[in-house]
């Protein structure tokens, strides 16, 4: 191809480049900037001369921060790798029966196009302690009724009440794409493997997880990333307060959100902004970090 | 209608005599020429002052802006009363051009209802306004949504609100001095004839003396300078399961606490927190939970507001909390041993925050019987009483009687500032005493990039929905408490419903009247005493409060410490926190700490 | 040797079975998992307030027991508070204003889209890389950050006036900051990558532009990829709450979201009525499943290779 259609590129570029200039950049470069500004007054539009770094040292010494990066981390770090594990077991088994897999993955596929707000709503009322459907579903297996989300709740049941939320809101995308990439993989590698006579956890094993190894890395990457965004989950299983104790279940976003929402205090933008740059970095960490972990054992 | 006319009379007088200064900085409307030529029928001063005892005579009767007061051309000449000190008064005609004014507000159904009758009374004796009454639904949105449009230079022209929001409006530059309307000499002449106050004069002035100084302390802590005047008040009360306390009678007095033969605690001396910790074995069943047959309940006293309980007992034992300045001053031994002391208190089951059964309010579970008594707003009380519209099979004391009386104390009422010794559990900690109750609700204030016709017209509003007869209608409509001290002692008939009026003074006597008869009235069953009867038990309550109100200071956010409305929702965090044992009292405190100071 | 066989085969055979009905088992179980919180979304809706508090909950309800009352108080009209002279929950017009916004919002996506995909996909130019990682970056900040400054950026467009604010301002407001999608560009591109190149040099010598042949094959041919686009992206608005209800001054300008929460926590005893909440929740979500099931096949399919391809 020519290379001399530069102008002619970024005039196509052009609609979402402006649009993403003013609402996207722009933003972001001066969050960056409010990042580093001493006494920032939004509503005054005043702030005291010079740069600092302040901000940032304030915001991981907050209390909640650090809880925050707990919350994010554990959440990340425990529900991303179940629901690939669960998701791909599923989507291995929609693929190893012969009928009803259509009917199946329409099923499994509902959680993706339902309002998140809607269903944590309806999930809050099924850990509700009194008259939730949980506990009376443990109740059958003999387990006393106990606080998932409520004020009396430890911060490991919060925690399971959200990670439950979380995979179930998570597993429908992945069984998806999981299946589709199964049906794409070579037929001949299963009949070769079976008149090896390997069972089916070697299959699995050797054949089907390194297949899928690409699909894998990337759906980890764009959960993980998903992951410590975490804020719709934890404001529709426990409302404003983030948590059963206020803030228990706070995230990084949440803190962020917090903040910025009380704006209207010297200096609380300022940390809203720090803590959303601590973020982006964190973020790009883990996905720099993953791909090169990654790199050595995915099949491409 | 000579009533009426009495009282117009006076209303005019006490503005156009009592005013002292001349407006200095703020400007007036200057639509009309000013002309210092007071009309001769107006000068001379009325024969009497409102027939109240005990309250100061300054007042002025709601009853003047009323519609039904029009007596725009004979104005009766009458004696002179002493005055102080005069200036010359400004005669300026009303300005009549279009005016519209926002104001934002979180009433509900009920009380909008109310607030629209007073609006369309107003926009009757001011046919050029228009008032946009709008409902932002609660406090944080109203304050958000607020700062939101101050910061894009678009606030409304009034607006209700804590202290803590209006400190932060005034540290946006975003607020109306009110000191220069108050202290008015301008009168003006309502020259439109559409208006039901044709004729009449409206001073701009606002006599203060008359409102509760408490509100007064509240509203002028900035700088002693005011940004807004209190309107919607309230306090905590207490409301209490007397069926459960009528089977005690006994056992509570054997423990030296005063009671009736029908369970009645005394309601002009408050329960000690001492007496609180006697009661909890009597009236506390052994387990969590409720044991009907034994008239037990599983917790004794549940406190709504986690963050006023933290506010009150830093109050009640003089542990440093916040001050006008801002200072977060929580970091010491007392609050310490307070934290200790509540979370004992805890332990015991003595007092229990509503979050236990996952409730915001304790409402539900005081109907229910899962707790004694509860720690409640005086705008709230309906919602404490059991009725046939609960789900019977919950209330597991059925449709029990309910009783108020006041929030508990350090010490009793005689004792105020000595030093007492409580015990938690088995630890004994010495504070200074005082009495405390928590004074809340909402204030009115007005921003200042309205225009000079609408922050005048604005004020009026304030003005209206202020007088001595509007507080009390507003206060026995919503359970609110009035203002004004006039408005205690107020005789005007103010109609309830459309078949039932009554005074404050026949109002408070209700609960007065049932409370002298230890329970037993013969009021038929269709009596409206009944349906008022817990409303007046609160304002009785209140009232007796009144001497020991105090209010929160407000302050905005400093660089490196946070404002009063982030230093009262962590102070509720952290007895939440302290319930929930998950964090010691010393933990919880260095969380909230951490939260405030950085 | 052929007893063996035999043997072996039964055995097999067995074996299958024995497996096809643990995968069954274990995708029913999934399916129950999945399905419950649908059920009780719709149970508790149709329960009354003392059947929801009951202890043990209600498993099943017959349908003449269903309470519908909690669906019409959802109808009523209101008379005062932020919904006054509006139903309690204002379902139509929340519906009329989530549909227009969604519609305008991918009408502007599409057409940014396409556009920027051609362009990485298609045209070589300097910095396209560098452009690129960049575009990709931002999908790793959390939007938070961006609200106050578009809140500013709107105000000062003209779009937010607390006391002037028209419906259209409103939905400008709504949609303009959301007519690009980083995501969607990055999975057209792919498509459109994967069209031969034989067909761009043919179309060059037949001189047809770099504009026509985009509109004229390219579009085409990536057709289903952009049906898919445009399926995915009208669900966004199901899901925008905060800026909606930021931006919005008056209340009838705002999305279903915004309608779930808090109207139904009574403001002065703090306690949600269930019901009613539920009841909103399945308004919701109903539409959205209709939507799924007339469009299953291009949204199944369009996801999962939005999944893939990236």
């Amino acid at each position: 191809m020519e290379t001399k259609n530069n102008w002619r590129a970024w005039l196509y570029l052009a609609p979402m480049l402006i649009l993403m200039a003013v609402f996207t950049f722009y933003p972001l470069f001066n969050a960056f900037i409010i990042s580093f500004y001493k006494d920032y007054q939004p509503l005054l539009n005043q702030r005291a001369p010079g740069m600092t770094l302040d901000n940032y040292s304030i915001v991981v010494n907050n209390y909640f921060f650090k809880q925050a990066l707990k919350n994010t981390f554990t959440l990340a770090f425990i529900s991303v790798p179940i629901s690939i594990v669960l998701s791909l077991f599923i989507a291995v088994a929609l693929n190893s029966i012969p009928r009803l897999k259509a009917f199946f993955q329409t099923i499994f596929f509902l959680p993706y196009v339902t309002n998140g707000i809607a269903v944590g709503m309806a999930f809050a009322v099924i850990f509700h302690r009194n008259y939730g459907l949980f506990n009376q579903f443990l109740s059958w297996f003999g387990v006393a009724p106990v606080d998932w989300i409520g004020s009396t709740a430890t911060w490991g049941k919060q925690m399971t009440a959200l990670m439950i939320f979380t995979i179930w809101d998570s597993l429908a995308f992945k069984i998806l794409v999981f299946a589709s990439g199964l049906t794409n993989i070579d037929k001949q590698y299963y009949d070769a493997a079976r008149i090896d006579s390997a069972s089916k956890w070697t299959i699995f094993k050797r054949i089907t997880v390194p297949l899928l190894s690409p699909l894998i890395l990337y759906i980890s990457i764009t959960s993980m990333i998903g992951a410590l965004k975490a804020y719709n989950s934890i404001i529709a299983l426990f409302g404003e307060s983030l948590g059963g104790r206020p803030r228990d279940m706070i995230t990084i976003v949440a803190f962020v959100y917090q903040y910025r929402a009380d704006y209207a205090n010297i200096g609380f933008y300022s940390y809203a902004a720090a803590g959303a740059i601590i973020l982006f970095m964190i973020t790009l960490a883990f996905t720099g970090l993953q791909t090169i972990v990654s790199r050595k054992r995915v099949h491409y | 209608m000579k009533k009426a006319l009495l009282a117009f009379v006076t209303f005019v007088f006490v503005f156009v005599v009592g005013c002292v200064n001349i407006v200095t900085t703020e400007p007036l409307p200057t639509t009309a020429a000013p002309t210092t030529l007071a009309p001769t029928t107006t000068t001379t001063a009325p024969t009497t002052l409102p027939p109240t005892t005990g309250v100061p005579t300054t007042t002025y009767s709601g009853q003047t802006f009323a519609p039904t007061t029009v007596a725009p051309t004979t104005i009766p000449t009458t004696t002179a009363t002493p005055t102080t000190t005069t200036t010359p008064k400004i005669y300026m005609d009303l300005p009549d051009e279009d005016v519209e004014i926002s104001f934002w507000h979180i009433y509900g159904l009920t009380k909008s209802a109310l607030l629209d009758e007073l609006i369309e009374e107003f926009e009757a004796m001011f046919p050029n306004v228009t008032i946009v009454s709008s409902s932002q639904s609660t406090y944080p949105t109203l304050r958000d949504t607020v700062n939101q449009a101050i910061m894009v230079n678009q606030a409304p022209t009034m607006a209700l609100g804590y202290p803590d929001h209006f400190a932060m409006y005034l540290s946006a530059n975003a607020v109306q001095k009110l000191d220069n309307y108050i202290n008015s000499n301008v009168v003006y002449e309502v020259t439109d004839s559409a208006s039901s106050i044709f004729g009449e004069y409206v001073p701009v002035s606002l006599d203060l003396e008359d409102f509760v100084p408490g509100y007064l302390e509240e509203n002028n802590q900035f700088s002693g300078i005011y940004y807004s005047l209190p309107f919607s008040k309230s306090s905590e009360v207490v409301a209490v399961n007397r069926t459960v306390l009528k089977n005690h009678v006994a056992a509570i007095r054997a423990a030296g606490i005063e009671i009736s033969d029908n369970g009645f605690l005394s309601h002009d001396q408050p329960l000690t927190l001492v007496q609180l910790q006697t009661l909890t074995p009597i009236l506390v069943n052994a387990t969590a939970s409720t044991n009907v047959s034994a008239f037990k309940c599983g917790y004794l006293m549940n406190y709504d507001s986690s963050a006023n309980m933290f506010i009150n007992f830093s109050r009640l034992l003089n542990a440093p909390y916040t001050n006008t300045a801002g200072d977060i001053l929580i970091n010491n031994q007392t609050t310490k041993d307070m934290l200790n002391y509540i979370n004992a208190l805890f332990t015991a089951r003595t007092f229990v925050l509503p979050t236990v059964w996952g409730e915001d309010y304790g409402s539900a579970n005081f109907k229910n019987g899962d707790v004694c008594m509860t720690v409640t707003s005086s705008a709230g009380v309906s919602y404490n009483i059991p009725s046939s519209a609960d789900t019977q099979a919950n209330l597991k004391f059925g449709i029990f009687d309910v009783d108020y009386i006041g929030v508990p104390q350090s010490v009793g009422l005689e004792n105020n500032n000595t030093p007492v010794t409580l015990n938690g559990g088995s630890t004994p900690y010495t504070f200074t005493g005082s009495l405390s109750a928590v004074q809340q609700g909402g204030n009115v204030g007005i921003f200042n990039k309205a225009t000079t016709n609408e922050k005048l017209f604005a004020w009026l509003f304030i003005k209206w929905l202020t007088t001595s007869e509007n507080s009390a209608r507003w206060a026995m409509d919503t359970g609110y408490l009035p203002v004004r001290m006039s408005s205690y002692v107020s005789d005007v008939e103010i109609d309830l419903t459309s078949t039932y009026s009554t005074t404050f003074v026949d109002f408070m006597g209700i609960a007065q009247e049932y409370w002298a008869n230890d329970g037993v009235v013969d009021w038929p069953i269709t009596s409206e005493k009944w349906d008022y009867l817990h409303n007046s038990m609160v304002t009785n309550i209140c009232a007796e409060q009144t001497g020991y109100y105090r209010f929160d200071p407000g302050f905005a956010a400093k660089s490196r410490s946070a404002g009063s409305a982030k230093a009262r929702d962590e102070a509720g965090d952290c007895l939440e926190r302290i319930y929930s044992k998950e964090y010691s009292p010393e933990q919880a405190l260095a969380i909230m700490l951490n939260q405030l100071v950085w | 040797m052929a007893e063996v066989y035999v043997k072996n085969e039964l055995s097999y055979k067995a074996k299958k079975t024995i497996f096809h009905i643990l995968v069954y088992a274990f995708l029913i179980l999934i399916t129950i998992s999945v399905l419950i919180p649908f059920y009780w979304m719709l149970l508790t809706s149709v329960k009354t307030q003392v059947m929801i508090e009951q202890v043990p909950p209600l498993l099943f309800l017959k349908p003449a027991d269903w309470e519908i009352n909690n669906y019409k108080l959802l109808f009523e009209v209101v008379q005062s508070g932020p919904r006054r002279g509006q139903p309690l929950f204002p379902f139509f017009t929340y519906m009329k204003n989530t549909i227009l916004v969604s519609v305008i919002t991918t009408v502007g996506t599409t057409i940014t889209t396409i556009l920027a995909a051609y362009a990485f996909a298609r045209l070589r130019f300097k910095g396209s890389n560098l452009v690129f990682v960049i575009l990709i970056a931002t999908m790793m900040i959390p939007g938070e950050i961006f609200i106050l400054t578009n809140f500013l950026t709107v105000y000062r467009l003209g779009w937010y006036d607390v006391f002037n604010q028209t419906y259209w301002d409103a939905v400008l407001a709504m949609t303009i900051p959301f007519m690009t999608s980083v995501f969607y560009m990055f999975y057209l591109r792919q498509t459109f990558k994967q069209i031969p190149n034989e067909l761009y040099f043919a179309a060059k010598v037949d001189g047809t532009t770099d504009f026509q042949y985009l509109w004229k094959i390219m579009v085409p041919v990536a057709m289903p990829t952009i049906v898919t686009i445009i399926i995915l992206n009208s669900m966004g608005a199901w899901n925008a709450y905060i800026w909606p209800n930021m931006i919005a001054t008056r209340d009838e300008y705002r999305l279903v979201s915004n309608g779930l929460r808090g109207a139904f926590t009574d403001s002065s005893t703090g306690r949600t009525d269930f019901g009613q909440q539920m009841a909103s929740a399945v308004l919701v979500t109903v539409p959205l499943l209709i939507l799924f099931f007339v469009f299953r096949k291009q949204i199944m399919r369009g996801v999962s290779r939005s999944g893939i391809k990236g």
